[in-house]
Order: structure tokens, then sequence, then C-alpha cells
């Protein structure tokens, strides 16, 4: 493992679904670095390196996006995401409490790895995590007992 | 002529007679010796006995040809005869001329005869008489040679007895030889009459006996000019004899004479014949000008059949064809025929009215015409080789009658009245195309109208919600909705409220503080904004409330105003009722809804009704006109249509009688111009104008002008047709068009409007649910976090090393206290969650886009059993399925209303007998509705719904058995909505105790055909393998 770890873009602007997704991932042993944001326009910033995001490092990303976000919302985020070739390769899972149908066509539509649904079943979005990061390096602990959190 | 012919048969008859007569006394003179008898005058010579044989056989052959050659038995004795006479006359001439001596005339009484013997020029008269009767009645060489002998015995005989008169031996004596007797002369005179008698009317009399002035003429003068000469030269003979003038003076006092007659007899045949002419060119004038009239008549009448467009076909009372006209051969394909009437059907292709039967040939209207009946208005339908498409024909016959009023024939005249019935047919396609457009859009009306109902429906549950203040704000904050929970919670009712700003459920100092502004604020930037905070009632007494404050925004981003939700968990069962308020409400709605299209299409059926009364035609009315616009012609249907009694209107102009005035100046100079230089722009079209009648009144006819080709000043035809019936009708499809598109811009209208409703309130529906389930999120999860939490506590003081008198409460508490409050948490939330799921089924129910095509519903039926084999094996049900026909609909659709029926058939079995459940179809159930034609069911043997329950377990929320099954009670609900989005109908039939029966009634493909059912039973053993269940 020469490269960089790939870290987990998450933006989600209720503080409460972002501590559970956060908890869930490390409780399913996987210990990337998740960098949380509270809007699109900061997910955007961050991808594109601006504003406070000017100097991040560069490194593989998986993007979490909510779709009911100030500012810029979940979609407005990945629509622009795909539209940006320095972008659009980036795997994307959208999170969100809609399961509307034509929400979700939209999404895969605009280009969408997988789309989840809240309340979260964590299994299932710890599966869709893996897999979208197999071809990046996700820095895994073996699975150690429960409480070890 | 027949007359003529019996005259110079009697004169045949009288001469032979005559002839004859003369023959016998002659002989009979012989022998008694009588000079009288034998030489009619005593001291002539006496008639020689052959001579009188001779003549005797003449008068025989004479009488013979005054016989028919049926009277007459044998052939060939008549030219026996006439050859014996010429054989005697010419061998007894020969001997004159040579040395044969058969003397012939010598045989009878040639002890008496003297030196008597036949005459050389009486034996030269029998030779000519003989030929003259062998050939009087040959061909026409033989006629002429038997004129010509016979005149010249005539011509002889009189120059014989002219010679007697006069005294000149040698005309009628032929040099030495005895001369003809006198009475020879006589009788061959007599005879050569009687035999230019059988010549008949042929040669020479038919020059006396012709009716031409020549004949007349002929008549007239031949006896004068034959008498007057004989009788002046034999006065001028015996006035010169006894001396009264000499040679000289006699000839002039003849030829004076001879003169004088003729010329008189001329100037007075002269006259007449002037006279005869002049009557008879009067008379010939006459039949002329009858003869013109006739042709002129009879040419127009040609024309008028040549040119008119309605066929006429005119036949005699044994069925033979007299006319025939142009366009009855152009409308029925094929021209006239030798037929008999039996054969019409075949050869034309008759067909009754329904277009397939064979007309019955007797009843054709022209075979019923010849029988004397009247026939109108009949239809028929003819198609034959030459008319591949077939034409519909109107008939009116009528028998003809001489006038004598018997039966001569009859006549029927027919128009093509294809175009017609294609017009009729156009607008019933037309009509059932506008229905067809009004149903659907009345469907798509009622599919917005449906959509709309649930949105309805959920504003009415949010406004029933007693668990929530949910509420609305305009953008500066002022209260526009206000709900029961609000109501509830906060304790204002919507009168005081609504209107007033919401700073009142604030705490005086927050309001002061200006935190609602920065509230608002935050909503407006961020979208939302949720705080925990006291809040204060109508009472003045404060609670603890969640408020989630959202943006609500239009999708061009303004900003409409905000929602507030604020949080009350204590009373939420209380929405059940209101939503069971809110369905009554729109079904009310609904019903009214139906009742307003149900009249729309009343209209529209009565306007279509009123369309059938354009069938009515008129014959056309056929007006005759000259060139000077004077009407010459005006048939009884032009009668009728104008109103003028045909007497009335001859002669008189025709622009005066029936041409509306301001047309007049048109007509006119039209009718100049092509009088001028021939050209005319209405000949042979068809216009449509208006024209008066008597009474003054203006109507519109369809106007065809044919110039009729006679010699002379140009005639006119005008065929009309009173198009009133047809205007009218026009207008009407016009007016029924004209309101038909009002009606459908109208609901395009109220559609354009139930959409924009609809989407504002979708989302209004859309943030409020989201809203409603991100708390939700976090109780959930949070609660799972609790639970875990709670057991790596536990896991931490058992392994601790604490004494047990700290241990043990602690441990009860984490047991007991903490896994209760856990345990009532995460049941209230799930149950939370799938309430706010459910709804949003349900108002999804009604907008997803349905994919119409067939559906294979047995196929959508075995996938349903199949994927629920699991439960149906945990209960040891048996489902039979029978052959189910395809429905036309959505096929997602179809599954899940099958999926919830059978489903519910498992939920809800009864536990004391084994559940048996049966999915089929009734093809004749008389509850479905029309478009349906039966009706597929679930049937279960199962618990059974009381009558009380029938009515509400398709309303939202409705559970009968809450403690058998779980489930929101949406399901059948949700199958009501899409079965009628599908444009059927379910309905139920129970029995508590005995089962219930589900009745889904789908439509059924277009192109769809009734198939014969087939059982099929599936029987899922109970021995048979687990499935995973959905």
């Amino acid at each position: 493992m020469n490269a960089q770890p790939l870290v987990i873009l998450f933006a989600e602007d209720d503080d409460g679904h972002a501590l559970l997704v956060q908890k869930n991932l490390s409780r399913a042993g996987l210990t990337n670095e998740i960098v949380r944001v509270k809007n699109g326009q900061a997910a955007l910033d961050f991808l594109f390196r601006e504003g406070e995001y000017a100097a991040r490092p560069a490194g593989p990303l998986l993007v979490v996006l909510d779709i009911n976000m100030p500012l810029v919302d979940g979609v407005e985020a990945l629509t622009r995401m795909k539209a940006d070739e320095r972008t659009a390769k980036l795997p994307v899972i959208m999170l969100t409490t809609t399961d509307d149908p034509r929400e979700v066509d939209r999404c895969y539509k605009l280009g969408c790895s997988v789309y989840i649904t809240k309340p979260v079943e964590y299994e299932q979005f710890v599966e869709a995590v893996r897999r979208l990061g197999l071809f990046l390096q996700i820095v895994q602990v073996p699975l150690q007992n429960s409480t070890s959190g | 002529m027949e007359a003529s012919i019996q005259r110079l048969r009697l004169l045949t008859q009288s001469s032979a007679t005559f002839v004859a007569t003369f023959g016998v006394l002659v002989l009979l003179g012989w022998a008694l010796e009588s000079d009288l008898l034998k030489s009619f005058y005593p001291g002539l010579v006496s008639m020689n006995p052959a001579t009188a044989v001779l003549f005797i056989l003449t008068a025989a052959c004479l009488f013979l040809h005054t016989l028919s050659l049926k009277q007459r038995k044998v052939d060939w004795l008549t030219p026996t005869l006439g050859a014996i006479i010429s054989g005697g006359g010419l061998l007894t001439l020969i001997e004159f001329v040579s040395n044969l001596q058969l003397r012939l005339d010598r045989i009878l009484f040639s002890e008496s005869l003297g030196p008597n013997r036949m005459a050389p020029n009486t034996a030269f008269y029998f030779t000519c008489l003989g030929v003259a009767l062998l050939s009087a009645k040959g061909r026409r060489t033989g006629h002429w040679l038997g004129q010509v002998l016979t005149l010249t015995v005539l011509g002889g005989a009189g120059v014989s007895l002219l010679g007697y008169g006069y005294g000149a031996k040698n005309l009628y004596g032929v040099g030495s030889y005895i001369p003809m007797a006198l009475n020879t002369a006589l009788v061959f005179m007599v005879a050569a009459l009687g035999l230019l008698g059988v010549h008949g009317n042929r040669g020479f009399l038919s020059v006396l006996m012709g009716a031409n002035s020549g004949s007349a003429m002929a008549r007239l003068l031949l006896p004068t000019a034959v008498v007057a000469p004989c009788v002046i030269g034999s006065l001028r003979i015996a006035g010169q004899r006894a001396g009264l003038y000499d040679t000289e003076f006699g000839t002039a006092l003849m030829v004076i004479a001879t003169v004088f007659l003729l010329v008189t007899a001329i100037t007075l045949t002269a006259g007449k014949l002037n006279r005869t002419d002049i009557e008879r060119s009067t008379a010939q004038d006459g039949l002329q000008r009858v003869h013109l009239e006739l042709r002129s008549q009879s040419q127009v009448l040609q024309s008028i059949l040549d040119s008119m467009g309605d066929g006429v076909v005119v036949a005699d009372q044994h069925g033979k064809f007299m006319l025939f006209n142009p366009a009855a051969e152009r409308i029925l394909g094929r021209g006239p025929s030798d037929d008999g009437p039996e054969d019409w059907t075949a050869r034309y292709g008759c067909f009754l009215s329904d277009g397939v039967t064979s007309y019955p040939p007797h009843q054709l209207p022209l075979a019923r015409a010849l029988r004397g009946e009247n026939v109108d208005d009949e239809e028929m339908f003819v198609r034959n080789a030459a008319l591949p498409n077939g034409a519909w024909l109107s008939i009116a016959g009528r028998a003809l009658r001489d006038d004598n009023r018997a039966l001569r024939g009859g006549v029927v005249v027919f128009h093509d009245i294809s175009e017609r019935k294609r017009a009729d047919d156009q607008i019933r396609k037309l009509n059932a195309t506008l229905e067809q457009q009004l149903l659907q859009l009345t469907a798509a009306n009622h599919d917005l109208a449906a959509k709309n109902q649930q949105i309805e429906m959920f504003r009415l549950l949010v406004e029933n919600v007693r668990g929530y203040a949910i509420i609305l704000l305009d953008p500066s904050g002022n209260i526009l909705t206000w709900n029961a929970g609000a109501q509830r919670i906060k304790g204002y009712s919507p009168d005081e409220i609504i209107g007033r700003h919401f700073s009142v459920f604030y705490p005086s100092e927050v309001v002061e503080s200006g935190w609602l502004e920065r509230e608002l604020e935050t909503a407006k930037n961020e979208g939302r904004f949720e705080e925990e905070q006291w809040r204060v009632r109508k009472d003045g007494s404060k609670f603890w409330a969640n408020v989630i404050i959202t943006a609500v925004r239009d999708r061009d981003g303004r900003l409409l105003g905000f929602g507030k939700v604020t949080r009350d968990l204590t009373e939420r069962k209380q929405a059940e009722e209101a939503l069971q308020t809110a369905n009554q409400l729109l079904e009310c709605r609904v019903v009214e809804r139906t009742e307003e299209l149900r009249r729309a299409k009343d209209l529209a059926e009565d306007a279509s009704r009123n369309l059938a009364a354009i069938l009515q035609v008129s014959v056309d009315a056929i007006i005759t006109m000259d060139h000077e616009g004077k009407i010459r012609g005006f048939n009884p249907a032009a009668e009728t249509m104008f109103g003028y009694p045909v007497a009335e209107v001859l002669g008189q102009p025709l622009a005066e009688l029936v041409i509306p005035p301001y047309l007049r100046a048109g007509y006119s100079q039209g009718l100049r111009n092509f009088l001028t230089n021939g050209i005319s722009r209405v000949l042979e079209k068809r216009l449509e104008l208006s024209a008066i009648r008597a009474d003054g009144s203006e109507f519109p006819v369809e106007l065809t002008v044919t110039k009729i080709p006679v010699e002379g000043p140009p005639i006119f035809t005008g065929f009309l047709r009173d198009i009133t019936e047809r205007k009218r009708a026009e207008e009407q499809v016009h007016a029924l068009n004209a309101e038909l598109e009002r009606q459908l811009l109208q609901l395009t209208e109220v559609n354009r409007d139930l959409s924009e409703k609809n989407q504002e309130n979708e989302m209004f529906v859309y943030s409020v649910s989201h809203d409603l389930r991100s708390p939700l999120v976090n109780l959930l999860g949070f609660s799972k976090e609790l639970a875990t939490t709670s057991g790596n506590l536990r896991q931490m003081l058992t392994e601790s090393e604490l004494p047990s008198v700290a241990k043990d409460p602690a441990l009860r508490l984490i047991d007991q206290d903490m896994r209760e409050s856990i345990h009532f948490i995460q049941t209230a939330v799930t149950r939370l969650s799938g309430i706010i799921d459910a709804l949003l089924r349900l108002s999804r129910a009604g907008r997803i886009e349905y994919q119409l095509a067939t559906v294979d519903t047995g196929g959508v039926v075995a996938r349903v059993v199949e994927s629920m084999s699991g439960s149906i094996f945990e209960c040891g049900a048996t489902i039979r399925v029978v052959d189910l026909p395809n429905a036309y609909g959505d096929a997602n659709s179809v599954e899940q209303i099958f999926a919830n029926l059978i489903g519910n058939a498992i939920k809800y079995s009864d536990p004391s007998r084994p559940c048996e459940i049966e999915v089929g179809y009734d093809p004749a159930q008389p509850d479905a509705p029309a478009n349906c034609q039966g009706a597929y069911y679930v049937r279960d043997n199962g618990l059974g719904i009381a009558e009380a329950y029938l009515p509400k377990i398709f309303q939202a929320f409705k559970r009968l058995h809450p403690h058998i099954a779980s489930g929101e009670g949406m399901g059948l609900a949700i199958v009501r909505r899409m079965v009628e989005r599908l444009g059927g109908n379910v309905w139920v039939k129970s029995e508590v105790g005995a089962g219930s029966t589900f009745f889904v009634a789908l439509p059924f493909p277009p192109t769809e055909l009734k198939q014969p059912l087939q059982e099929r039973t599936l029987e899922h053993e109970r021995s048979a393998a687990s499935h995973f269940v959905r």
C-alpha cells in the first residue's frame, strides 16, 4: 500500500445522521478518513480545492451525498461533479430520506453509483462503500470484536 | 289498296264472265245455226268456233288468275291453259304463212263452217293473249312483256272495233284473209281489260289507279282522249254521209270539236288538280309543322334524359327496355339488355339496403312499377363487375298507362346517394371520434381528479393531524394555515390565529431578542431551521416544542413561505379519524364531478341525434328556360319546391319568379355574356345559390345548368335540389363541433388548473414528508446506538469488580428500565416510520406513470403465488388458480393488486379450518362495469368481514383485525386506487365466518376475444421446501 489511502467525503447537513453513519462505518471496520461537510457547496469546494480546502492533499476519493442540504443540494452537487472531468469519474453514493422512484431514477441518470435510502441498513451501506472502494484503496483493519468500536 | 285490288278482281271476273258468255253463245250459235249469235250482228263475219273455244279457255284462265293459290288447288292449270291459247293462236298463224295445214279452226262444226276461218290477226292476238296470260303473275320482265302484249291486244281490238264503226275493213282485216269478227274484237277488248286487272296495280294500271295527281289526271283525261275523237269521228262520217258538209269542212269541224273538247277537259282537269294540290300542300304544311314540333320536343326530352343526373329507365309491359338514359348506364355501370325482369337482379347486381341480400327480382322497383304499383324512396345497393365499389341508389317508380288506363309499362327514376351515405358515415365517425376524445379527456380528468383527491387528502390529513402542529407561514411570518394539531397544542382556533404573526407562540423576551427573524433567515438560507425550545400556548402556559421551519419555494426557487412543524408525540391516533372525514368529503366531490361529466356527455349525444335529420333528400326540380330567360318547362318537383303551379309559370321570365332580387343582375349579365360570346361560368357546374319560393321565402339550392344542344337559340335546363336540410345539418355539425371544441377547451383548462394545483401540492407533500422523516432517522439510529451502548455498559459492569450491592441494581436498571424505554422508543419510531412510508406509497400510487399494455394476468398471478409460496406453506393454504383471461393495464400494478388481495386472504385466514383460496374469473359478473365484461376474483374461506365494515375496508388506515396481522391499513386503499386508475373497479362480498370474495374488474385488451376458460389447479404440497419469503 504505497499509494495514499482513500478518503470518504461525506456531505450531510444533519449532525445526527452524520454521527450515525460515521459510527457505523467505523464499527464495520472502515478506518478511512471521513471528511464531513455540511452542505453541497462545501463538498464542491473540497472536490475542486477551493476556499478553505484549497490546500487539501490529493488522493483517491469516495463521495457520499445527502440530497436535502442547504445552499447546494445533493443532486446539484452530483450534477456539477459529473459535469467536470476532474471529478466525473469519482464514485458517488446518494444517501437520502426520499425513496421516490423518480428521484432515484434521476440520480442514477445523473451518474450516481449507488442510491441508499435512510434510515440506512448499515450492512448494505458498508457493502456499497466496500465495493466502490475495491479498486481504490480502502484501509481496513481486521474485524475485531464489536466492543472495540 | 285493298279496295282497289278487290275492284280489279271484280273487273277480271266480270270480263271472264263476259268472254265465257260470248264464247258459249257463239258455239251455241254455231250449233243452232243462228247468225245473230255467231256474228252479233247479222251480215257480218261470224266468230270461228275455235276462236270461241279459245275465248272460253281464256275466260277460265282469267278466272283462275283471280283465285288465290290455295283456292286454285292445282298450280299447273293456269300456265297450261295459257300455253294452249297461245299455241292455238300461233299454230293458226303459222298456217297463214306456211303450207302447214292443221286446220285447227275447222275441227268444230266443219260441215256448217263454210269459208269461215280464224282471222290471222285473231290468231296473232290469241298468241299475244296466251303469252300475256302465261306471264301475268311472273317477275319483272315477264310482267312487262305481259303488259305490252295485253296492251297490244287491247289496242288491236280497239282498232278493229273502230274499223267496224267507220266501215274501214282494212282496220279489222288483213289483206285478203277473212277479217276478224265484230264480236271477236269486242271480246278481245274485254279479255284484254280483264287481263290488265290480273296484272294488278303494276304497270299500266298503276298509272291509272294511283292516288297521286298524275293518276287522277290520267283517269280524267283518258276517257275523253279515247272516246271524244271516236265519237266526233263517227259524227263527222255520219254528217258527211248525210251530205251535210264536204270532207274539208268535216275534217275542220272534227279538229275544232276535238280541240275544244280536249281543251275543256284539260282545263277542268288542271283546275281540279290545282285544288287538290292546294289542299294537299296545306295538309302537308300542317304535317310538316307537327313533325318539326315533335322532333324538337323529342330533342328536348332526349337532351334532358341524356344530361340529367338521375337515371331513367323505361320498360314496356313485357319487361323489354324502351329507354335507358346515359345517367342510368353510368349509375348502374351497365346498359340495357334483352334479359327479362327475372334476370335484372343478377345482371345489375341489386341488393337490399343491408348491402348483402340479393334483391328479390319480383320486388325490384321497375318490376313493381310494371305491375302497376307506385314506388317511392326505395333504397337499393348496386354492385357488379363494372361497379366494384358498389353504389347506393334512391329509386322512385311509376307505372305507365295509356289513355284507357291500361298498363303499358313502367318507369323508374333513380339517383346515386352513395355520397350522402358516405357523408352520413363520416359524420357518424366524426361523432364517434369526438365522443372518444371526450371520453379520453373525461378519463384524464378523472385521473387528475383522483390525483388531486390524494393531495387534498394529504392536505386534510395534515390539517387534521393532532400530534403535530403543521402550519404554513407567509414569507414575513404571518400564519396562513392552521391544523387540528396546532389548535390542540397551542389552543388557538383557526379564526383567531390565521393572519397573525407567529411571534405569538414565543415568550416576549425571545421575540424582543430578534430570534424569530434569525430563525426565518436560517430557514431561508439553509432550507430549514430546527430547534427545541419553550413555546407559549394561548392560555399563556409554556410547553417544550420541537420546531422545524422549512422554506417552501416554487420551481423557480421563489420563496413562497415557510412550513412549520411542531412536534407532539402523544396523540397520533386521532389522525385516522381525520383521514376518514377527508375521504368522505372527497367522495362527495367525485360524485359531483362524475355528474358534471355525465351531463356534458348527454349534451353531446343529443346533438348527435339531431344529425340524423340530415337524411331527407328531395327529388330534383327541373326547369327548362329559353334564351330569353322564359320558363319552358317546370316539373312537378319544381312545382312543389317553388310553390307555383306549372300553368302559371310557363312563358314567364325565370329571373322574376325564382331568383332573389340581389342575384338577378349577375344572372342577366351571365346570360347576356353567354348569348354574345358563348362563355359561361355556370354551365355544367354544381353551384350553391339561393332561390325564392312563391311565398317570397328564400332557401338554398344546389343548381346545375345544362345547355340543350338544339338548333337555333339555346335552351337551358336547370336541375335544382333543395339543400335547406343539408345546410341546416351542416350548420348543426358546425355548432356541434364548436360546442364540443368549447367543451374540450374547458376540460383542458380544468386539466391545466388541476395539474398546476397537483404539482404545487406534490412539492408540499415532498417537503413535509422529508422533514417528517428526517428527525425519525435520528430517533431510529440513536435508539439503536442507545441499545448498543447499554449492551456495552452491561458488559463493562459484568466484567468490573464492583461489589454486587452496587452492581446488581445497576444491572437491573440496564436490563429492565433502560431496555423497556429503548423498546418503547423503537416500537413507536418503527410505527411512525411505517405510517410515513405508507402515506408516501399511497400518494405515489396515484402518481406513478402507468405503462398500458396487454397483461398476461395468468402469468402475473402465477408469479405472485410463487413469490408467496413461503407464507402459503407456513399457513398450510391451498391456492387454486383457474385460467385467467388477459387484461389491459399496467403489469406492475396488476401484480401489486393480486399480491395485496392474495396476501390479505392468507393473512386473515380462519385458524379453525385449512385455508383455501381460489383465484378465478367470472365472465358474467353482473356488478362489473360496462368496459370490463367480467371480473377477476380472489375467494377465501377466512374470517370474513362484518357487513357494517364493508363500506370502510377500502379506506386508508382502516384495519379490521389489527390483532391478527401487522400493517398500516393501506393495502386495500392502494388496491382501490390502482384499480380505479386502470379504469376498473374493485368490490367485495363477504360473510363473517364463511370468507370473502374480492372482485377486480379490469378493462379487456382492445383486440382480445374471450377464450374458453380451462381449469388449472396449483396445489402447493405441504412437504415442499420452504421458500424465501419476500
